[in-house]
């Protein structure tokens, strides 16, 4: 549904409210003067017009309370009295403008038929009035003016005022002269009153609303009180007899002649009994009956013209606290999202719910190993920032726990929504980097309970920052890309776990979804020699037609290592392999190389040494180096 | 249709016409102008219209009429004929009042009630 459909539906919900009081209002204040009413009747109109209002303490429109429906992040006001609001809540739990909602959900449209009907009934209301003001226009065609702007017709049986711009009364040439004063009084009043103006508004208003039952009795109620209106305005200064005259004209008008209703609706069907009877017995209203009218409909604006302050509308915050490491690989295994986690190339976050302050204590009692009464300085602590998390703030709230590196500030940006309730949610971290990544907790706090299936990836860019913190001064952009074709020789595999485990990165290995090059650094001579009998099981020769590493080696002589180091990482993956290293994030000590690797072929041997040259420039100062595969 | 009957505005029509006859149509439209402000279309409806109740004949651009004034007016029957809009009024339309279906109690009632009001 548009954001458009759905914003109309809900003014004419809270209209329906002030069109209860004003109905109300009309009950008790009978006697008082109908142009008073005349006015209620604007408000109601103001409402439905326009499409922002002023908070106030004083509104009556009664606040939103939220459930959840199973059409996904659609929420129905169930607590409103009688009438229902929509209202759309993005996944951080905060209610967003119907706006916003329509651009994220461009073709997420469930019931979409309702706004076609929507529109098909509006278009047909509008059309009828078209058809029928043209229809009425030409019979007025053969009319004859007796007066300024009075028109004598043969072609109509009830006297009206036709035209917004220039408006004209038209009489029926088969009145008589004295019911034809009083009519030409009574239609004159309407003039004054700018109700050919206003009645018209108004039903172009009820076009648009036409799905809301309540808008209609208000237009029918509305029109009856123009034409009691107009009765009092003519009848005020009149004397027993005018009445009279006045109460015949009104009969006279009323007597039913032959006619053929091409109109299937009748509208405000002012009862002439009513009218007559009220013209009979109008007496002037008293002083205090008008005052105590006026003040009553004030409040009635104030209160319904306002809309409550938003009530049980809580902030939602991300906090993130520091807690350390946990050996216990509950921490993966028990998060809601464990399904997901390692699954595919994208950096999925283990996730935990609180739901009670006991979720917290168990939380804690299970990951004993995590700090969390201290922290580094600048990074909060957990029972910091979860003192506030008491027995009120579950009671519409949850918060989800997600276990995160940070290697900045601890401040994410929230970028990716889902819209299902199971959702996907998109993290970034953001400011400079810094030097160590901590491990800790995101809190994710919701304002209601969604008991929803929720999924968190880490989708860091890495952000070079301009002022680089390194002593080397050296910048690197991350648009950079270094294109260091690198050199693979086959070495095949070798039983020596110590190629993953003495790695320079080995924390990485087998940690995330993603593929990481384990890095093993050569900076001298040595250091091949030393490689080559930890690791003797390698083929560093072989009679294959393809690369050895001993002829790699030839290159690495001690004047090689003047300028360069040499990083070697064993793939197992086959190919031809020429490595194209994106971006590199370099905040010394570390170094990350982002690799795109473009698979030409597909070899059925496995078991290849991908051999890196790093000038020690760049190298220099850096003591960890690790490779992500994109 | 069949009856021979004329509002008032076609009535005052007729008057133009049967004073001038016989009239030329463009003789008939700019006196109708003048008039009563009417467009041609007006004219030619209006005409049309009596034409068909027998009245007058638009023969080649001249009227003239069938029944002479005084014959007309003897024929006139008291019922009125209604070509309206229908009974009800478009909604959007300020008006005096609506077509009730006011029964004969009613209408007696109500006449009572007005001719005892005494102020």
């Amino acid at each position: 549904m548009s954001a458009v459909f759905i914003k109309l539906y809900n003014m004419s919900i809270t209209a329906s409210y002030i069109v209860l009081a004003v109905i109300i209002l009309r009950l008790v204040f009978k006697k008082a003067p109908k142009a008073l009413m005349c006015l209620l009747w604007g408000l109601v109109a103001i409402r439905l017009i326009c499409p922002f209002s002023i908070e106030s303490v004083l509104s009556l429109i009664p606040d939103s309370r939220y459930e959840t429906v199973d059409i996904g992040p659609v929420y129905i006001d169930t607590n409103a009295l009688i009438f229902p609001q929509i209202s759309y809540i993005n996944n951080f739990g905060a209610e967003i403008a119907v706006e916003e909602y329509d651009t994220l959900v461009k073709n997420n449209a469930p019931h979409f038929y309702l706004e076609h009907i929507w529109l098909c009934g509006m278009i047909a209301m509008f059309l009828y009035a078209i058809i029928s003001y043209l229809i009425v226009e030409k019979r007025t065609k053969a009319s004859i003016e007796i007066d300024e702007n009075i028109f004598i017709c043969d072609n109509v049986s009830t006297p009206f005022i036709l035209g917004v711009f220039n408006p004209q009364i038209f009489i029926p040439s088969s009145m008589d002269k004295t019911t034809a004063e009083y009519v030409i009084l009574h239609e004159q009043a309407h003039l004054n009153r700018l109700d050919h103006l206003w009645k018209p508004l108004g039903f172009a208003l009820l076009a648009v609303y036409w799905f809301n039952p309540v808008i209609w009795v208000a237009y029918i109620l509305f029109c009856r009180d123009i034409e009691l209106a107009c009765d009092e305005r003519v009848i005020k200064n009149m004397d027993a007899d005018d009445k009279k005259a006045y109460s015949t004209a009104l009969l006279s008008c009323s007597i039913p002649r032959k006619m053929i209703s091409a109109c299937p609706l009748a509208f405000g069907e002012v009862g002439v009994k009513q009218r007559i009877k009220r013209v009979l017995n109008y007496k002037k209203p008293a002083f205090w009956l008008i005052v105590a009218a006026i003040v009553t409909s004030v409040a009635v604006a104030v209160c319904f013209l306002t809309d409550p302050k938003e009530k049980g509308v809580y902030p939602v915050e991300h906090t993130f606290a520091y807690t350390g490491e946990t050996a216990n690989p509950a921490i993966f295994t028990s998060a809601i999202n464990s399904d997901m986690l390692g699954t595919d190339e994208e950096h999925h976050l283990p996730v935990h719910i609180f739901d009670s302050v006991e979720d917290i204590a168990t939380f804690k009692e299970t990951y004993a190993d995590m700090s969390f009464s201290s922290a580094p300085i600048g990074y909060k602590t957990f029972d910091e920032v979860t003192e506030k998390y008491d027995k009120d703030f579950f009671k519409d709230r949850v918060v989800l726990a997600i276990y995160v590196p940070s290697s900045r500030s601890g401040e994410f940006e929230f970028t990716s929504i889902g819209f299902d309730m199971s959702r996907e949610v998109s993290i970034r971290e953001m400011g400079e980097a810094n030097d160590t990544a901590h491990q800790g907790i995101l809190f994710d706090e919701y304002d209601i309970r969604i008991a929803a299936y929720t999924d968190y990836i880490l989708d860091n860019e890495p952000q070079v920052s301009t002022e680089d913190v390194s002593s080397s001064g050296e910048v690197y952009t991350p648009e950079s890309s270094y294109s260091i074709t690198s050199t693979l020789a086959f070495v095949g595999i070798t039983e020596n776990y110590a190629i993953y485990s003495d790695a320079i990165n080995t924390d990485k290995h087998g940690l995330d979804g993603e593929e990481h090059l384990l890095f093993h650094k050569f900076e001298s001579v040595d250091d091949i020699t030393a490689f080559k009998e930890k690791f003797s099981d390698f083929q560093f020769s072989h009679n294959l037609d393809l690369l050895e590493f001993n002829d790699i080696a030839a290159n690495y002589t001690d004047e090689f290592f003047e300028d360069n180091i040499v990083l070697v990482a064993h793939t197992v993956t086959a190919g031809k392999g020429n490595y194209v290293f994106n971006t590199t994030h370099i905040s010394k000590p570390n170094i990350t190389f982002y690799i795109d690797k473009k698979e030409e072929d597909s070899d059925a041997l496995y078991g290849w040494l991908l051999c890196i040259t790093i000038d020690r420039k760049t190298a220099e100062g850096c003591t960890y180096f690790d490779a992500v595969i994109e | 249709m069949s009856e021979l009957q004329m509002g008032v505005v076609e009535s005052r029509f007729a008057d133009i016409v049967w004073q001038r006859e016989p009239v030329s149509t463009l003789e008939l439209v700019k006196l109708c102008e003048s008039e009563f402000n009417w467009k041609k279309t007006t004219t030619y409806t209006v005409l049309k219209r009596l034409c068909e109740k027998g009245i007058f004949q638009n023969n080649k651009g001249t009227v003239t009429s069938l029944i002479s004034r005084e014959e007309f007016y003897a024929r006139q029957s008291k019922k009125f004929v209604d070509e309206t809009f229908g009974g009800s009024l478009p909604a959007f339309l300020a008006a005096f009042t609506h077509r009730n279906e006011l029964s004969k109690e009613e209408i007696d009632e109500l006449t009572r009630m007005i001719e005892k009001y005494k102020g």
